[in-house]
Order: C-alpha cells, then sequence, then structure tokens
C-alpha cells in the first residue's frame, strides 16, 4: 500500500499535473486563437477590451455581483472556490508535495487552522450547491449528471483530508484515506482540461469570446444561402 | 396595476390558432407562420442549416465555449424577467440556451458524435424543434442574463443564432417577414409600407405646426446632398410618435444641425436583427447606400433601441463603402445640451417622469446616462426605476416580439410584468421610453394593467419644453384643429394598403 501512495503522490501525479496543465495551456491557447479567428473573418474589430477587462476583472472578487442575484448560493459558491483554489497550494503537506514533484516552491504555507476551516467550508459549501441544485426547480431542471458528479468528485479529496488530518478518525482509515485523497486529486487533475472544470483557465475568456462571435463576417448571409442551394432570399420572394 | 387572472394567464399561454393549423404545420407556438412551411425532414434540415451557418459565421466558436464552461449555477434564471413571472423551468435561460449547445455538442463535435454511439442519443428530433420554436420566441433577446451569468455566456446570442437557424427551416413570425419583405423587395422600402408622397406630407403637416407651437421655421429636410448626418428613424414614427419627431427636427434647428432625411430610404427598422443575419445585413447596407447617395458622413438614428444597434455594430460591420460613425439622436441632444445649445423652460413638464433604458442601447453601456442627464435639465421631478441602465428590465416586447399581435395577451401579462411593475412602483405619471418598439409595448402593457400613466418619448417633452422662440415663449398651444392629423384625425394617415391602393 505505501509502494501505492508513493507512486500515486509521486509519478503519477506528476504526470496528471503535466495532463492538467498541458490540456489547460492547449485549451486556453485554442480559445485565443478562436478570438483571433473571429476577429480577423469579421468585417469590424471594434471590440471594448477595456470594458471587457473590467467586467471579467469584477468577476473575479465578484462583490459587487452578489447581492443581485440567488445571493446565499453566490456567497457559497464563493467560499467553495476559495477553498478549492488555496487548499490544494497552500496547505502545508502539499507545499511539500509540490516542491518535491514540480520544483514549484512558494516558500510559505498557510495556517493549519485556516486549512481547516477552508476544508470545512469547501466540504460544507459543496453540500450546498449540490442540494441547491437538486432543490431549486431552476436548477434541477438544467442540471445533468455531470454537473453533479464533479462537485461530489472535487468534494473526496477534502472528505478524505480531513479523516487524515484527525487522529481519532485516521485511527485505522489511513492509508485508504491516504489513496482515496491521492487518487481522487490525481483524476481531477486529468479531468480538469476535458472537462467543464476547464473553467478554471477559461473563466477570464467568456465574455471576449461573446464580444468577437457579434462581430460577423460579411456576406455570410449569402454564403449560407447559397450553400444551402436557395437562390432568393424568403424576403425577396413575394407572400 | 391589474393583477394577473387565471383568465389573463390563460389567454397569455393560448395559441391563437386553430388546432388543424398547428397540426398542418406542427407548430404548437402563439406567433403566425407564413403558409407553406415545410414540416417534412424538419431535424435533417434544421442540420442542414445549422452547418451551413456554423461554416460561415462565427458561431461555431462561441457555441464550442459555452457549452465547454456552462456551470449551470441558474443566477441567469432569477435575472430572467420572463422566469422570474412563470417561474417555469423552461423559462431558464440556461436551459433555452442548451438546447441549442447540446445539438451543438451532439452533431458537431467529435467527443458527442462518440458519446452517442455510446449512448445512443438520436439528438436533434421534431419536438426539440418544435420546443426551440416557441422558446426562441419567448426570450425578448434583451441580454439582461449575460450580465447574471459568471462565465459570461451570451444567451441573447445563443437565442439569435437559434432563431437565424429556425428561419432557415421557414420557421419565423409572419409578423416580421411581412415587414422586412416590404424593406427588401417592396414598392415602398419600408416596413410600414409608407409612401413618399405620404411621408412628405407628414413632414409638412409637422413643420406647419411647429410653425405655431414653436414660433420658429423648423424644417425636416429632405436629400440635401452633403448634410453631415443622413437621419433615420423608425418609420413607424411617421404615423405614430409626431412629437417625437418635431422634437429632434427642433433640436437640430436650435443647434444649427446639417441633416436631411434621404427618400430613397427613410427606415431605421432593421428586423433583421431579430432573425436571420441576412437580413439584418442587406438592410444596414440600404442605409449606407443612402448617406453615400446624399454625401452624408454621418449616420443620425432616431429614437429606437434596436435600430440604434443595428446601425451602431453592424453597419460598418457589413459596410460595402466606407465606415462612418453611428450617432443616436439621444448622443446628439446631450452633447448639444452640454456645449450649451439648448434652452429649456422648466417649468413645462411638471409632473412626475420615470425613464425606461431601451434595452439595445443601455445593456452595452452606450446611451445610459446621457438621457438622465437631459432629463435632469429641465424635469424637475423625476425618479428612477430600480433596477435601471445596463441592468434595466425588458418592456417585454423586445427580440422584434413587440411587432407579433398575436401575441399581446403573453407581451403584456408575463413579457412586460416586471416592467409594470418598476413603472407602478415609482408612482410616476409619465413614463420615458425613447424606442418605438418599447413605446408600443409600453403603450400596450398600461393599457392592458390598466394603469395612468402616460408613455412619451424623451423628444417628446424636448419638443414642449425646449425654447426656440425668440420671445423666450417654449411652447404656444396649438389650436384645435392643428392636431386634427395627429390625434383623432388618423383618416390623412391611411393605412399602407389603403394608402399605396
Amino acid at each position: 500500500m505505501d509502494a501505492l501512495i508513493e507512486f500515486t503522490t509521486g509519478p503519477l501525479f506528476r504526470l496528471a499535473f503535466a495532463i492538467c496543465l498541458f490540456g489547460l495551456v492547449r485549451v486556453l491557447l485554442l480559445s485565443v486563437s478562436d478570438i483571433y479567428m473571429m476577429l480577423r473573418r469579421a468585417g469590424e474589430r471594434n471590440v471594448p477590451w477595456g470594458d471587457l477587462f473590467r467586467t471579467t476583472v469584477s468577476w473575479f472578487v465578484p462583490v459587487k455581483h452578489i447581492p443581485k442575484h440567488r445571493t446565499m448560493y453566490s456567497l457559497v459558491s464563493i467560499l467553495f472556490h476559495a477553498g478549492l483554489i488555496l487548499v490544494p497550494l497552500f496547505y502545508s503537506s502539499h507545499v511539500i508535495l509540490w516542491d518535491k514533484n514540480t520544483g514549484l516552491s512558494w516558500g510559505f504555507w498557510m495556517p493549519q487552522t485556516l486549512a481547516h476551516i477552508l476544508t470545512l467550508t469547501t466540504i460544507g459549501g459543496g453540500i450546498y450547491l449540490l442540494l441547491a441544485r437538486a432543490l431549486n426547480d431552476a436548477s434541477r431542471h438544467i442540471s445533468r449528471g455531470p454537473d453533479y458528479f464533479f462537485v461530489s468528485l472535487l468534494l473526496v479529496p477534502f472528505i478524505t483530508g480531513i479523516f487524515m488530518t484527525n487522529v481519532v478518525l485516521a485511527a485505522n482509515v489511513y492509508q485508504w484515506m491516504m489513496m482515496l485523497h491521492a487518487l481522487s486529486a490525481v483524476l481531477i487533475l486529468v479531468l480538469i482540461p476535458f472537462t467543464k472544470i476547464a473553467h478554471v483557465a477559461l473563466f477570464p475568456l467568456g465574455r471576449y469570446i461573446a464580444a468577437a462571435a457579434w462581430k460577423f463576417p460579411k456576406g455570410a448571409g449569402d454564403k449560407v444561402m447559397a450553400t444551402l442551394g436557395r437562390e432568393k432570399m424568403r424576403e425577396e420572394i413575394p407572400a | 396595476m391589474n393583477s394577473i387572472t387565471p383568465e389573463r394567464l390563460e389567454k397569455a399561454y393560448a395559441i391563437p390558432k386553430k388546432d388543424e393549423v398547428v397540426k398542418a404545420q406542427k407548430l404548437p407556438v402563439r406567433y403566425h407562420v407564413e403558409n407553406g412551411v415545410e414540416t417534412e425532414d424538419r431535424p435533417e434540415k434544421f442540420l442542414r442549416a445549422m452547418a451551413a451557418i456554423l461554416k460561415h459565421t462565427n458561431y461555431g466558436f462561441a457555441l464550442d465555449h459555452f457549452s465547454r464552461v456552462t456551470a449551470k449555477c441558474a443566477r441567469c434564471a432569477v435575472s430572467c424577467p420572463i422566469y422570474e413571472v412563470t417561474g417555469k423551468p423552461e423559462h431558464v435561460p440556461c436551459y433555452r440556451s442548451s438546447m441549442l449547445l447540446d445539438i451543438y455538442r451532439r452533431h458537431f463535435t467529435l467527443g458527442g458524435r462518440i458519446r452517442a454511439r455510446i449512448t445512443g442519443d438520436i439528438g436533434i428530433t421534431d419536438e426539440i424543434i418544435e420546443e426551440m420554436a416557441g422558446s426562441y420566441y419567448d426570450c425578448t433577446a434583451c441580454r439582461r442574463c449575460t450580465n447574471a451569468c459568471p462565465m459570461g455566456i451570451d444567451h441573447g446570442l445563443v437565442t439569435h443564432l437559434g432563431r437565424w437557424i429556425l428561419a432557415e427551416i421557414g420557421i419565423v413570425p409572419r409578423a416580421l417577414v411581412v415587414s422586412t419583405r416590404e424593406q427588401i423587395s417592396g414598392d415602398t422600402h419600408n416596413t410600414s409600407a409608407i409612401p413618399l408622397p405620404a411621408l412628405l406630407d407628414s413632414l409638412e403637416f409637422m413643420e406647419e405646426e411647429m410653425e405655431g407651437t414653436k414660433n420658429a421655421p423648423v424644417k425636416f429636410p429632405v436629400d440635401q446632398e452633403g448634410a453631415e448626418y443622413l437621419f433615420v428613424a423608425p418609420v413607424s414614427d411617421y404615423m405614430m410618435e409626431a412629437e417625437t419627431l418635431m422634437g429632434i427636427a427642433c433640436v437640430m434647428h436650435a443647434t444649427g444641425g446639417s441633416w436631411t432625411i434621404g427618400t430613397k430610404n427613410y427606415d431605421a427598422i432593421n428586423y433583421g436583427l431579430f432573425y436571420s443575419d441576412q437580413v439584418l445585413e442587406k438592410l444596414v447596407n440600404n442605409i449606407e447606400a443612402e448617406a453615400k447617395r446624399l454625401g452624408c458622413t454621418k449616420i443620425l438614428v432616431g429614437e429606437c433601441g434596436h435600430a440604434s444597434r443595428s446601425a451602431k455594430f453592424f453597419l460598418n460591420n457589413f459596410s460595402k463603402i466606407c465606415h462612418m460613425p453611428v450617432v443616436n439622436i439621444l448622443e446628439y441632444t446631450h452633447d448639444a445640451m452640454k456645449a450649451g445649445k439648448l434652452t429649456f423652460d422648466k417649468t413645462i413638464v411638471t409632473e412626475k417622469v420615470t425613464y425606461h433604458d431601451p434595452c439595445n442601447i443601455a445593456r452595452p453601456g452606450w446611451v445610459v446616462e446621457q438621457p438622465r442627464e437631459i432629463i435632469r435639465e429641465f424635469i424637475p421631478d423625476f425618479v428612477e426605476m430600480t433596477p435601471k441602465g445596463r441592468d434595466n428590465y425588458c418592456c417585454g416586447g423586445g427580440g422584434g416580439t413587440v411587432s407579433i399581435d398575436e401575441i399581446r395577451p403573453w407581451r403584456t401579462t408575463i413579457g412586460g410584468r416586471k416592467k409594470a411593475e418598476q413603472i407602478d412602483k415609482t408612482g410616476a405619471k409619465i413614463v420615458i421610453a425613447p424606442c418605438a418598439n418599447c413605446k408600443k409595448q409600453i403603450r400596450e402593457l398600461l393599457e392592458d394593467n390598466e394603469m395612468p400613466v402616460e408613455l412619451v418619448g424623451l423628444h417628446d417633452l424636448i419638443y414642449k419644453a425646449l425654447v426656440l422662440s425668440p420671445d423666450g415663449v417654449a411652447w404656444r398651444e396649438p389650436e384645435e384643429d392643428d392636431f386634427d392629423w395627429m390625434g383623432g384625425g388618423e383618416e390623412d394617415f391611411k393605412p399602407p394598403e389603403e394608402a399605396k391602393a
């Protein structure tokens, strides 16, 4: 078991991290190139970059957006995301793991108490988000299996993490929890670029993509008509 | 304000067509479509049309991104004026978009095709197309939900694309096509089929009217070559909103503006924005050609949200001849006021006034503060709606739905409910809506909800309060006869068909 844990937190972690990193760089570059392609094809390229940048930044710290819609959901979502991002990167054991496997050394780690609080808020937040998704009519109607699965999967390393850091809870199950903790983390890393979790990298580009998509290529309508084999517009044919 | 009774709800949801028509057309939607809509092999035709559109446009990039990041958080739901009233899951913007995004993933991506092989997902069906046909016209494409989406998914863009694909297989409200057909291949080249002589007559009437009320020789220049601005207004204004146009003419007179109305194209309306990029392009090209014919260097658009947006954001995009600035009349008047060219009599408008932001000019943050500054300049009792500006509620007639008369009960019971509540809360006696479509919708909204509020354009009030006369008097009450042609005297303005005959 120890050897398996060693392998999972060593080579397998490094492989998963590489897949995640290169996968995200790939989708990021593809999206940036999409924006470039859209604007190249468009008849006019006057995009309000500054306005879009300000709006995008406002969503990184979405304080002003919280009170407007689904306030509790939005607030919990922020706490959930805070733990998701900070604990894997800055919890003491993780800092050592990053250093050992990738050479990335932050030079500091977060206080244990803060890590525990964030872990608990992430677990609590995740459960709340799942329930809110299932119990709210609008959310339930638009949600599919993966929407529930990914949130649940993201909670696994946090729940197992709680077990591992608590002497009483970890008494007989430490190794199993460690295994589950590491494997779930590896699975998440691999899935990130290929699933909706890719929004960790794509999130800032949404508004630029939408703005570029409103820039239409000249003559596209006529080309569509030709491709469909029609000779006249509907509006050119008497009713 | 009337409450929503079960009877009103029933009317709002009712399909105003005979059952046999719905069955023959295989379209359980509230709007009428033109006869002869094809019903065979719709899924295949839809996919063919979608493939052609994705091939020649940029929408595929957006669909790819949106379907990759959508978090399904439903924040958009509680920002949608339709969902807020109905509470029906099918009115959640994200759900509406997901219909098209799912089709994209299933039929146009490798992953989707592989997954379909495994799961046996057949993808698009007649039922999904029917649902989209209803859903994409329940949506007013006001894009308020986009402001609420953390991922920046533009549901208005998806609705815009969905409508175009549907139009390519013949599913498009008859009211929209009839209007654009007259613009593109009709004799009058405008949506209301107003012949040129009728337009010139109405301009003359208005000039005479202003001579009396403003004691100033205000003119509507026509075909003035070399004018700086080509002026285009929604052509319905020439029949329905004479005071708006007279207000605009007064501002141009006060500023000494160089402007002209073109006789070859005097309609700013562009319903292509609501169902087909091809139509959108043809119509903005027509405006540009008219500007070029008269040697104008700028386009000035009257009080109309979608017409302003069509010209501002798509004229230069589709430009065939030259690029030129597009100015909304509220911008022009605001600049003139700031430059000290306008003098108002602040005692003319004494009632409590509120302001409705038309989505097409306010949502992008283009025209938000300008009208408010103008209003504060001469209206002492101004009250804001909540929310306002970029976050305003749609009037309920956006996305061209206002011109679909058969869905009026839907628009005034469901679509415009939030707007009616907003207006009611302000306690205002006058609501300003600087947009032809918003005006029609809010008038019907006020009427159907029995709200004693007057609806006007901003330039209607400017017309009254602007001082042009050398004696400093802003407004002289017109003789009763003077208004015959506007108010009770509709007989002077023949309906289009009669006028043409």
